[in-house]
């Protein structure tokens, strides 16, 4: 695995939101949806400069649209994740399980 | 009603850093998050999390490119700014070094004389209840108009609080100094001479001010006698505790006075510096019985004393000015009818209470007035600004120096706004330069102004960031101050005539007035200064030479903590038969006392006048001691009736005597009890307090009750230190022996004289200093001014010298001018300074007169300073070769 193609534990966190929210992923409802999932207060800032690095990293791609008129008119930013992005979610999902058949069996009955 | 925005500057904010290809989907984000905010939030937390969503997302991915290239420009510009200013600190070692010096004492004198300031200002704010506190304090009429004093009598705070529901009230009794007995395990009693901190208060003292516990109940803390309260550093000395074990007081038993065991019930930190209620042993009000003869159960309404104070705590929605109304009723309801119909109670608010100038003292010491420290930080501000003057002097002076450089960078583009800016920030370095400096001269002085002022003054800024308040408004002020001027000048030159060299005094001539009058303003500031510092020493001087009319030299004092007559002669019979010691006398205090028993006085030729009387017990050996002269009859012997007094010419004049034998066999009545006292004998007039006041009406009385010391003449042996040592160890030896459960201390009468005039001494001693700096500084400026007239004239003087001047015509041109100068600036310093000295010396009833020869010593010192500095200068532009200065052109 290239430098590229590391992703650290926020961006994963990022990518694996937009892959859940579908047609609907952009910076709000990813807040949201981590606070909902996980209970954490992550600020607005932080999920958008994620999400650019990972589009410029080539695991997202995004499009302007769905003007309304709650937000003063303005589009939204849809983000959507790439072929690559989700071979790379696979690849680290199966890489955690590997390693944790080699972990020592963890017996919580005794 | 329009639903609530987003902070408006935060969104422009955003909108001018921001890359406009973001720009959209983020802002509509934001305004998303926000309208949601509103509805589940409230305005406020959205408006909070919006401002701060925006500063977060100021960084580097967001930033909009062009915005941050234009910083980049800028600060490569500032970048070689910094660059020519390092190098021309460099080249101009000398002028440099004049003007970071020059500012680095004004600051220093500045940080300093805020620290003091700042100390100053923060009297006892720490209590919680500083708003609703008040000190009832008397307003009487009397003969003499209205009196306004402090003392009062024991009951008040209780009939107070009987009186009216929605205030609470308390005495506090402040015998400062006590002899503390500590019982070790062994049974043995380790004794303490506390020489402050010992107070008494009634257990309401705990709700009205702020105690801060480390240990025990703060409600059950007072609520019986017998209780004490310790501060942590009193419990961990008397119990030799660690600071983490000082609840292991608590319930130990300290003795008072050998004579009353009291129980600790709780200890406290210690008080703050800034406090004017310095308490460190408090016991209950009740306790005071055993040290304070005049306490009488604290049942009378006749015993007044100014230790004896009374405050109280008012309800937030009642005035004082009501409580005050309601009180005349008091008044006359309470106090005997003679008190009654001359007493008002006034409310003294707490935050007055440390600036008052009618009653001028504390528990702690002397108030200083709103007055006093406006004119110290008018001191420390002039510090400044002469320094700034300075700068502005030898910048001017230096003008024509950067002349080159302004014409290059000038053709080369730069605007006149530019050129500002990088005089400034040249001016910002050497101004960043002279406070670190300034620092480190700060923490230098800081020792020796701590020996003169005495409170710790802390310049750690780690620790307190009370120090960057001052030192980052005087770098911005300073630097806008001293620089904004010779950059405007500079950045204003033409930029021909500046690459040609060629300015001339035309072209400046603008500024040359305003340097002039800069300089005037410079010379007048350090003559008043210099005025002030003269006419204060004399003052001083003349409180140690003033004939007091007694003999202060060569006796010591030491303490009778019994008046057990019989010890007590044992005692003075033991002291006298030493070969060291002339004469011993027991009395209540020396002639000049800081304490004093008054009473009204009462005789047939005074009738219907207010008039007081000053009494202390005395023997007949006193006016040995003192070397008093007597006028008329004679002292009275320690046989004669107790009633005999000798009195001083003051009273024998006020009963109306003006020959003082005539007053000899009469009778006067002291206070309004049935004391009638007999005069045999008149004294001349000596001073019985502080130079401050005038001589009162004294009685020295033969009571043998209220003997509080010993006064000893030593026989005089000067600089025979040996024979001192040995005659002050026999003293202790007779009084360890004659009271051995007590603590020995004693102390020179002169000294304790001169401890009246502490303060005086403090304030001339930090003038003295800062007059010093201020003319070191002024020093700097005039050699600045004389480097710009040599500059400006190189050519002018190469031109006299060529056409046969001689070098002592040449330097009276210089000297001319320095001449006018300061006699301009001498007009204006003299009126100013005879002003505020004469309203300084109004402080005393015995002062010296304001005198031409301060005016002409001042004028001298002043021109002899400036001539001194100057001179050298100048002379060597006079003797320089004119061929040099002529072959430039």
């Amino acid at each position: 695995m290239g430098r590229t193609n590391f992703l650290g534990e926020f961006e994963e966190l990022i990518l694996t939101m937009v892959l859940i929210l579908e047609e609907e992923a952009y910076g709000n409802t990813i807040v949201k949806a981590i606070k909902e999932h996980q209970g954490r207060e992550v600020n607005l800032s932080s999920v958008h400069i994620t999400l650019y690095r990972l589009e410029e990293k080539g695991f997202l791609e995004s499009y302007m649209g769905g003007a309304t008129k709650a937000r003063g008119g303005r589009k939204k930013r849809y983000f959507k994740i790439t072929n690559a992005g989700k071979v790379l979610l696979q690849e680290m999902k199966d890489a955690r399980t590997n390693l944790w058949k080699l972990a020592p069996q963890l017996n919580f009955s005794s | 009603m329009s639903a609530p925005q987003p902070p408006r500057l935060f969104t422009r904010f955003f909108k001018w850093y921001c890359d406009p290809r973001l720009q959209e989907a983020i802002l509509g984000d934001m305004e998303e998050q926000f309208e949601e905010d509103v509805q589940n939030r409230g305005a406020l937390k959205a408006r909070k999390r919006f401002a701060w969503t925006v500063i977060r997302f100021f960084r580097k991915d967001i930033i909009n490119p062009k915005v941050s290239g234009r910083k980049l420009n800028y600060l490569g510009m500032l970048k070689n700014y910094f660059k020519t200013s390092i190098r021309f600190i460099k080249r101009e070692k000398i002028y440099a070094l004049m003007n970071i010096s020059g500012l680095a004492m004004g600051i220093a004198c500045g940080l300093l004389i805020y620290k003091i300031l700042d100390h100053e200002l923060s009297y006892d704010k720490h209590h919680t209840n500083y708003n609703q506190l008040y000190r009832v304090i008397n307003e009487d009429i009397t003969t003499n108009g209205k009196v306004l004093w402090r003392g009062q009598t024991h009951p008040l705070a209780q009939a107070l609080r009987d009186e009216f529901p929605n205030l609470n009230a308390s005495m506090t009794y402040y015998e400062k100094e006590g002899l503390i007995g500590i019982e070790g395990t062994n049974g043995n009693i380790t004794r303490y001479k506390e020489a402050d901190g010992v107070v008494f208060v009634e257990p309401e003292f705990l709700d009205l001010f702020t105690l801060k516990f480390l240990a025990g109940d703060s409600q059950f803390a007072l609520d019986n006698p017998g209780k004490v309260i310790l501060t942590q550093s009193l419990a961990k000395k008397y119990f030799d505790l660690s600071k983490d074990e000082v609840h292991q007081a608590i319930g130990r038993s300290i003795i008072l006075e050998n004579e009353r065991t009291t129980i600790v019930s709780a200890v406290i930190e210690d008080m703050p510096k800034a406090s004017d209620f310095p308490f460190e042993i408090i016991f209950h009000y009740q306790d005071q019985d055993v040290t304070n003869p005049w306490f009488y159960d604290g049942k009378s309404w006749g015993e007044y004393n100014s230790a004896t104070n009374c405050y109280v705590l008012l309800d937030e929605n009642i005035s004082p000015e009501e409580v005050e109304s309601q009180l005349i009723a008091f008044v006359d309801k309470y106090l005997p009818e003679h008190t009654a119909e001359k007493r008002t109670y006034r409310l003294q608010a707490f935050s007055d209470l440390h600036y008052s100038d009618t009653i001028r003292r504390t528990y702690a010491g002397i108030t200083a007035t709103k007055d006093e420290l406006t004119v110290f930080g008018l001191v420390g501000l002039f510090l400044i600004l002469t320094a700034c003057i300075n700068f502005i002097n030898l910048a001017t002076a230096q003008a024509v120096k950067r002349s080159k450089e302004v014409g290059v960078r000038k053709t080369m583009g730069s605007s006149k706004r530019q050129l500002v800016v990088q005089f400034l920030c040249e001016t910002f370095i050497i101004t960043l330069l002279a406070t670190v400096m300034g620092l480190v001269i700060a923490s230098l002085m800081a020792k020796p102004v701590q020996d003169i002022y005495p409170y710790p003054i802390d310049l750690n800024f780690t620790t307190d960031l009370t120090i960057l308040y001052f030192i980052v408004p005087a770098i911005l002020g300073v630097t806008l101050l001293s620089g904004l001027y010779p950059s405007t000048i500079l950045a204003r030159m033409n930029p021909v005539l500046a690459i040609k060299n060629n300015l001339n005094i035309k072209q400046t001539s603008g500024f040359l007035s305003l340097r002039r009058g800069l300089v005037i303003l410079q010379f007048a500031i350090s003559q008043i200064l210099i005025i002030g510092i003269l006419i204060l020493n004399a003052q001083m001087n003349y409180f140690q030479e003033k004939d007091l009319g007694f003999n202060e030299d060569a006796i010591v004092t030491v303490q009778l903590p019994e008046n057990d007559s019989t010890k007590l002669q044992v005692l003075k019979t033991k002291l006298a038969s030493h070969s060291g010691i002339e004469k011993v006398s027991l009395n209540t205090a020396g002639p000049i006392a800081s304490f004093n028993s008054t009473n009204p006085i009462f005789h047939p030729n005074i009738e219907g006048q207010d008039y007081q009387g000053n009494l202390k017990n005395v023997d007949e050996d006193y006016f040995d001691v003192f070397e008093m002269e007597f006028i008329a009859g004679e002292r009275f012997k320690r046989t004669d009736p107790s009633s005999y007094v000798v009195v001083n010419k003051k009273l024998a004049n006020t009963l109306g005597f003006t020959d003082p034998n005539e007053a000899i066999g009469e009778q006067v009545q002291y206070g309004r009890g049935n004391t009638l006292l007999t005069i045999v004998g008149v004294v001349d007039d000596f001073h019985s307090s502080s130079l401050h006041s005038e001589i009162k009406n004294v009685f020295l009385a033969n009571y043998k009750w209220n003997i509080f010391q010993a006064s000893i003449k030593l026989n005089d042996q000067p600089g025979n230190f040996e024979a001192l040592k040995k005659t002050l160890s026999h003293i202790e030896q007779s009084w360890k022996e004659v009271f051995p459960t007590h603590v020995f201390d004693f102390e020179f009468y002169d000294d304790q004289l001169a401890s009246m005039y502490e303060l005086e001494q403090s304030v001339s001693k930090l003038f003295r200093l800062f007059v010093i700096i201020a003319i070191f500084i002024g020093a700097l400026g005039l050699y600045g001014l004389v480097s710009f007239m040599a500059n400006q004239k190189t050519k002018e003087i190469g031109i006299r010298k060529v056409m046969g001047a001689s070098e002592l015509s040449i330097w009276n041109i210089f000297s001319r001018e320095l001449i006018v100068l300061m006699s301009i600036a001498f007009v204006i310093a003299a009126p100013i300074a005879y002003f505020i000295m004469d309203a300084f010396l109004a402080n005393y009833a015995y002062r010296i007169h304001i005198n031409v020869n301060y005016f002409i010593l001042a004028m001298s010192i002043s021109v002899i300073i400036a001539f001194l500095t100057v001179g050298y200068k100048s002379w060597k532009v006079a003797k320089a070769n004119p061929v040099l200065s002529l072959r430039d052109e």
